[in-house]
């Protein structure tokens, strides 16, 4: 038995029909002629696909016979932390939350980083970084400013799973281009519809997902980005005096978080590419993951924790770049003071222009 | 042969003068309410002639009442009412000014036409509320008073809103803003207050925004390889076009009358309206 072979109209999703007169396709419904060459190129894009994704290597690196010994695992009872220290520290508080740790063990059984991403910030630069963010804020609160616990500030080794991945996408969109004119009784709006495809590929390298339960990942993904160019074949002897996090969080766990991202800067590239129209929308996009990768690296933080107002604010530095974040307590009554004060400049100057409007033009 | 010329002219001049009067004599005596369809009795139509007639010698603006049920109806009831307007020699003065209120019982459709004085008047607002009236009465088969009444009395009002310079027309939408009025001020306030408050809003939420550093990034644009994004199909299909026209507002409010010129060549305003 013969398949029937059915065509829907762009526009209305009518069943279209082949007039011989125009060799066009034509919609009986709302009048719409396709190309039929037009209806061939869109029929290979009739299959759906599915997102797929595939990771292939996955950090696997193992400590070598003896290397790890030296190092002290500290578990924070309260949030879950686990530092690692090299003998040369003794951690006594979480980094995260500041409640006591306790010693665990040794190192036994967790992968070696791959590569670590030396500290270049220093405790001084990072204070000065911390007093700079605090300033021009107009709203924070001149208590939380006077206080001072620059001494809380902590250097931290946190681990991050590096992702390396291709994305192959098609995509498809529809678009609008409009021309207006008008005559001596109506205004005309021409709108032309198009269907745009675009397929290609991307290439994304050390995409940072951090391996700790403790650390927020929005927190770690604001001091984004580093330059990984500067990062070295892991040592132990980079941790000589600093604190680091094991990871809580495999790299098979954290992969979502890497693919989500992967996806919307392709749709987001893909979408750049669709250019001199009025209106774009996705009818369909799907992405695939080829040849991901992933290391095990750590990335040099430092970190300060401090309480205002029965509030818990954590604040953080790239210790390699010096970026920094952290959300700041607000000084409502300011607030108050400054909308109230700058809606009565505002009205003020608003009815002096009226009255200049009204009676002086 | 110039003392022949000078008598031909006077004479000529005589002749003219006597006919101009004649007609004004003639155009007088012309009734002024035309009843086709019976719809008054003598005693009434008597009453409403002289009421018609009056108005025309008061004021030298010509007044005519048709009544007819002959079922016409736009455009033919226009050209109806102003041909038999010019044919007749209806109007006063060199402009025949003056109106016709045309009643066809047939079409129910009424039509008033106004010529010379008459187009300003009697602007497109001034019929539009004359027609109301008049149908309203024509709904309570009040005939005598649709006339008498609605015409009648609108006519006279609109007539002397003409007379001191301002012809009943659109309502003046402008407001004139007094310095020295209290509400001015108020209302000046009340005006720039809600500019004020958004203002304040916007600025005062910039400036909270600035304690916020702290967000998710949904993408990974910081991590694509440079140049890497390589595209190995671009196309971009004409499906079809649509046109939509939509018609452009048409100025209603801009008041004054809307005139055409009748087969007689003479210039007519006016407007028609169901009952």
């Amino acid at each position: 038995m013969a398949d029937l072979l059915e065509y829907k109209c762009p526009s209305c999703g009518g069943t279209l029909k082949f007039d011989a007169g125009t060799q066009e396709m034509k919609c009986p419904y709302c009048g719409s002629t396709i190309n039929v060459e037009t209806l061939a190129s869109m029929d290979e894009n009739l299959g759906v696909k599915e997102d797929s994704f595939d990771w292939v290597k996955m950090a696997d690196n193992q400590w070598e016979e003896g290397e790890a010994d030296a190092m002290k695992v500290y578990v924070c009872n309260s949030c879950g932390g686990e530092i690692v220290c090299d003998g040369s520290v003794a951690a006594t508080k979480c980094p995260y939350c500041d409640s006591p740790v306790v010693m665990q063990g040794n190192l036994e059984g967790n992968l070696k980083p791959d590569l670590v991403v030396p500290f270049k910030i220093t405790k001084k630069e990072a204070t000065e970084r911390y007093l700079k963010h605090l300033e021009g804020k107009m709203f924070l609160p001149k208590v939380f400013k006077d206080e001072n616990h620059i001494d809380e500030m902590k250097s931290i080794y946190v681990p991050f799973w590096l992702f390396d991945c291709d994305t192959d996408a098609s995509a498809t969109y529809r678009a609008t281009k409009t021309q207006m004119w008008s005559d001596s009784d109506n205004d005309y709006l021409k709108t032309d519809y198009y269907k745009v495809i675009r397929e290609g590929t991307m290439e994304f390298e050390n995409i940072p997902v951090d391996g700790s339960l403790a650390m927020p990942d929005d927190l770690m993904q604001s001091i984004e980005p580093y330059k990984m160019a500067e990062a070295v074949d892991f040592q132990t002897a980079y941790l000589s005096g600093y604190l680091a996090e094991k990871y809580t969080v495999t790299a098979k766990d954290s992969i979502d978080i890497a693919n989500e991202r992967v996806r919307n800067s392709t749709i987001d590239a893909f979408r750049k590419t669709v250019k001199g129209y009025v209106s774009v929308d996705n009818t369909s996009v799907n992405v695939t993951v080829n040849n991901g990768s992933c290391r095990y690296g750590l990335l040099p933080v430092w970190i300060m924790n401090t309480t205002y107002n029965n509030g818990k604010y954590i604040f953080a530095i790239n210790g390699q770049t010096g970026k920094t974040v952290g959300n700041l307590p607000i000084d409502k009554k300011a607030a108050r003071r400054y909308m109230l004060k700058i809606s009565a400049i505002a009205t003020a100057v608003v009815a002096a222009a009226e009255y200049v409007f009204l009676f002086v033009l | 042969m110039k003392k022949l010329t000078g008598i031909g002219l006077s004479l000529m001049l005589v002749l003219m003068m006597c006919l101009a009067s004649f007609t004004s004599v003639w155009a007088a005596e012309k009734p002024r309410l035309i009843d086709d369809a019976n719809l008054f009795t003598a005693e009434e139509e008597n009453y409403l002639s002289v009421l018609l007639d009056n108005f025309r010698e008061k004021n030298d603006f010509d007044v005519v009442v048709m009544i007819t049920k002959e079922g016409l109806e736009d455009p033919e009831l226009t050209e109806r009412a102003d041909d038999y307007y010019d044919y007749e020699g209806y109007g006063c003065g060199e402009n025949n000014d003056g109106c016709l209120l045309l009643i066809d019982m047939g079409s129910r459709v009424m039509h008033v036409s106004t010529t010379g004085y008459g187009i300003t008047v009697l602007t497109d607002y001034g019929i539009d509320k004359m027609t109301d009236d008049i149908a309203a009465k024509l709904g309570e088969k009040d005939y005598v008073g649709a006339v008498s009444d609605a015409f009648m009395e609108d006519l006279e009002m609109m007539y002397k809103a003409a007379e001191e310079g301002e012809p009943y027309d659109v309502p003046d939408s402008s407001v004139d803003l007094d310095i020295k009025d209290p509400s001015t001020h108020v209302g000046i306030f009340l005006l720039a207050l809600p500019f004020g408050l958004i203002i304040g809003g916007i600025k005062t939420f910039r400036k909270k925004r600035q304690l916020i550093s702290v967000k998710k990034k949904k993408a990974a644009s910081d991590f694509v390889k440079p140049g890497s994004l390589n595209l190995r199909r671009e196309n971009d299909y004409f499906l079809y076009s649509t046109v939509t026209a939509t018609p452009k507002p048409k100025d209603n409010d801009s008041g004054g009358s809307s005139t055409h010129v009748g087969s007689s060549g003479t210039t007519h305003g006016g407007g028609s309206k169901s009952f």
